[in-house]
């Protein structure tokens, strides 16, 4: 059983304790004193703090791993404080400003023996399970396009930031880094990027978070050369009537994407492999986002070597 | 309603596609096809198609065009050739007073483009290029843009997927098999229906059938393209590898008023959809999001023995060809220019023209103007 402490907001997680077989929340850690009181008492007997540093100084004897959902900012320190006192971090993502930065903490991790996971929640989304197995089991061949559409509501994210889960699915499915990038940007948080692969594959992605309040939008589409795979919110669409014209109402995917990741951080640490979502995912996605901002700066495609 | 005592005499100019838009003039009352034309020198094969039209619609085939206009009193020439002689033949129905009715793609060069807008000007014609703009989904879509429902449109992005095959697989071609050509391909092609790019210079499907998203786009947006970056590949079919046109394409595009878009089109293979292909429009406003099925309204029809290349989902309700023939009738009776006229469509062939010279250097184009 791998203990393991949340670190900043933590609700999904404590909810999910009861479906954990080989993971058990053994502390927690967070600045916001009522967001941490609440979950203490979710919890019951686990080791609090106001801080990870705090955590560590106090009940580093409790906990063999982190799950770090801190705010942004705090993410490098976090990982960095813990992988330093031999606890394995899965860590929300973005938790580096650079590429140098996510370098630092890989390294880190490394030195120190602990692995790293990036809590890359998309990739672990039922939807896009369903499309990764046929695409892995060779039933829609050869990639050839992927389609990206996000548009968010109330994210405080920057468009740079959000679109960085579709930067990482896109390569995902292609397993490789592109050898262009072209990006187009709006100021009011929506960003659009072409992505061109040496095997003449082609990515499109549509990030938008400046959607009105309520429901989101996501679809990813991946055109192979025998089959083809359709993740759309638009399809999983059911209907209100309450006078007037009907609305729409998404179907749930539920939080079972979040059992499989953790349970994925779980195997890679008692296997003692690689998780599936590592340091090098991150490089990947972090060199495309850079060579985004120079295609916004340039107004030109750049290529990647 | 138009006058409805106007009327039109038509001639068919060339049919040697599949007779969607000849078949599409037709269904409107107004309009009357009275003859088939074309020239003389054309190929048997070319010959053989126009007199089985006309013998199908019982009306008699010319081998001259110029004399069919002459002795059947035509006002209307609707040009369904393939798409080296498209221009052309519209050149020349306009210099003799007709309004023509073009398929698509508008040419394969853009300086024919830039003769049949001189032509209709001069004459004081109208043209329409056909179009899937009056689909109901597109209406739906115009609606509610014009209606306030997402503010002003910031973003477009049109998924144009058709899921017909295109012959062999690509890496089919054995080592000692000669290349595909493009023309019989495509003549193979006409007895499904998939023979949209037929002539003698091989054409993508962004020159094929780019002209229907990108029609939708500047419908809906009002605006022009300034910028284009394609991705490109023949990725499905050994006839466009063979003759080095894409069959699936990426594309984006900056606007006027600082409005994105993107277009992914592509011929991706009967097993990628069970019915005609994914067609999706998702626009994104200052105050919301529309998220649109091309297809719809459409039914679904599953039953035993059910062949296998027959779509289980049927569009229903479509009353495109009278909705586009309706306007082309009020065009030539206002003398205003209509859906997609001549002007309108040589500016989406340029930026088509621009996305493929992207797609082969890499490098982000702007169009010509």
């Amino acid at each position: 059983m791998l203990r393991a402490a949340l670190i900043g907001a933590a609700d999904d997680y404590i909810a999910l304790a009861p479906r954990l077989p080989h993971l058990a929340w053994t502390a927690l850690a967070d600045t916001d004193a009522a967001r941490a009181s609440a979950a203490s008492q979710q919890l019951g007997s686990v080791a609090t703090a106001a801080s990870l540093s705090e955590l560590l100084q106090n009940h580093a004897d409790s906990f063999d791993a982190v799950v770090i959902n801190s705010d942004a900012d705090n993410r490098a320190t976090d990982c960095l404080l813990a992988a330093k006192a031999s606890k394995h971090v899965l860590v929300k993502p973005p938790f580096a400003n650079s590429l140098d930065e996510a370098n630092e903490v890989a390294d880190c991790c490394e030195a120190n023996g602990v692995k790293l996971m990036l809590a890359q929640e998309a990739r672990f989304l039922p939807s896009i399970q369903s499309v990764r197995q046929s695409h892995e089991a060779g039933q829609l061949g050869e990639p050839g396009a992927v389609r990206i559409h996000r548009w968010d509501t109330d994210s405080t994210d920057t468009a740079a930031a959000g679109v960085l889960q579709d930067i990482d699915l896109a390569l995902w499915m292609f397993g490789q880094l592109p050898t262009s990038v072209y990006a187009v940007g709006q100021a009011d948080g929506y960003l659009q990027i072409h992505l061109g692969f040496a095997n003449d594959g082609m990515a499109l992605i549509d990030y938008s978070n400046n959607l009105p309040s309520g429901g989101d939008y996501f679809s990813l589409t991946l055109i192979g050369s025998t089959g083809a795979a359709y993740a759309d919110d638009h399809h999983n669409m059911n209907l209100v009537y309450a006078g007037g014209d009907p609305s729409a109402i998404r179907t749930s995917l539920g939080k079972v994407h979040l059992l499989a990741m953790l349970e994925e951080f779980t195997t890679s640490i008692t296997e003692s492999r690689g998780p599936s979502v590592g340091a090098a995912a991150n490089s990947m996605t972090l060199k495309v986002s850079a060579a985004v901002t120079e295609s916004l700066s340039q107004r030109a495609a750049i290529a990647l070597t | 309603m138009t006058n409805s005592s106007s009327s039109y005499r038509c001639a068919v100019i060339s049919v040697v596609k599949h007779a969607y838009v000849p078949n599409g003039v037709e269904s409107h009352p107004q309009f009357e096809l009275v003859v088939v034309a074309d020239d003389a020198d054309q190929p048997d094969w070319v010959h053989e198609r126009n007199q089985k039209y006309a013998d199908e619609d019982n009306i008699p085939y010319v081998r001259d065009v110029e004399k069919a206009i002459a002795d059947y009193d035509v006002q209307v020439g609707i040009v369904s050739s393939e798409a080296e002689r498209h221009c052309d033949l519209s050149v020349r129905c306009a210099q003799a007073g007709l309004h023509v009715v073009q398929d698509k793609p508008m040419s394969t060069g853009l300086s024919e483009c830039d003769r049949v807008v001189e032509a209709v000007t001069a004459n004081n014609v109208q043209f329409m290029m056909w179009n899937r703009n009056f689909l109901p989904a597109l209406l739906q879509t115009r609606d509610a843009i014009q209606n306030g429902a997402i503010g002003d449109v910031t973003s477009m992005h049109v998924d144009f997927y058709f899921s017909k095959d295109a012959g062999p697989p690509k890496g089919s071609r054995g080592p000692n098999d000669p290349p595909i050509d493009w023309l019989e391909r495509q003549k193979e092609a006409h007895a499904d229906g998939s023979d949209g790019g037929v002539g003698k210079k091989a054409m993508g499907e962004l020159e094929i059938e780019g002209i229907y998203p990108l029609a939708y786009i500047r419908m809906l947006t009002g605006a022009e393209v300034e910028r284009v970056f394609t991705r490109a590949a023949s990725h499905f079919h050994q006839a466009n590898v063979d003759n080095d046109v894409d069959d699936l394409a990426t594309v984006t595009l900056e606007m006027e008023n600082n409005i994105a878009g993107t277009l992914c089109i592509g011929r991706i293979g009967a097993a990628s959809h069970p019915d005609i292909g994914e067609i999706k429009i998702h626009v994104l406003g200052t105050e919301g999001g529309l998220v649109i099925s091309e297809a719809r309204p459409e039914v679904r029809v599953y039953y035993k023995d059910q062949p296998a290349k027959e779509f289980p989902s049927r569009r229903v309700a479509a009353d495109l060809n009278y909705l586009l023939m309706e306007d082309f009738a009020k065009s030539i009776e206002s003398g205003s220019p209509g859906v997609l006229d001549a002007t309108a469509s040589r500016a989406i062939c340029r930026t088509v023209a621009a996305a493929i010279e992207s797609g082969k250097t890499g490098e982000v184009v702007e169009p010509i103007r």
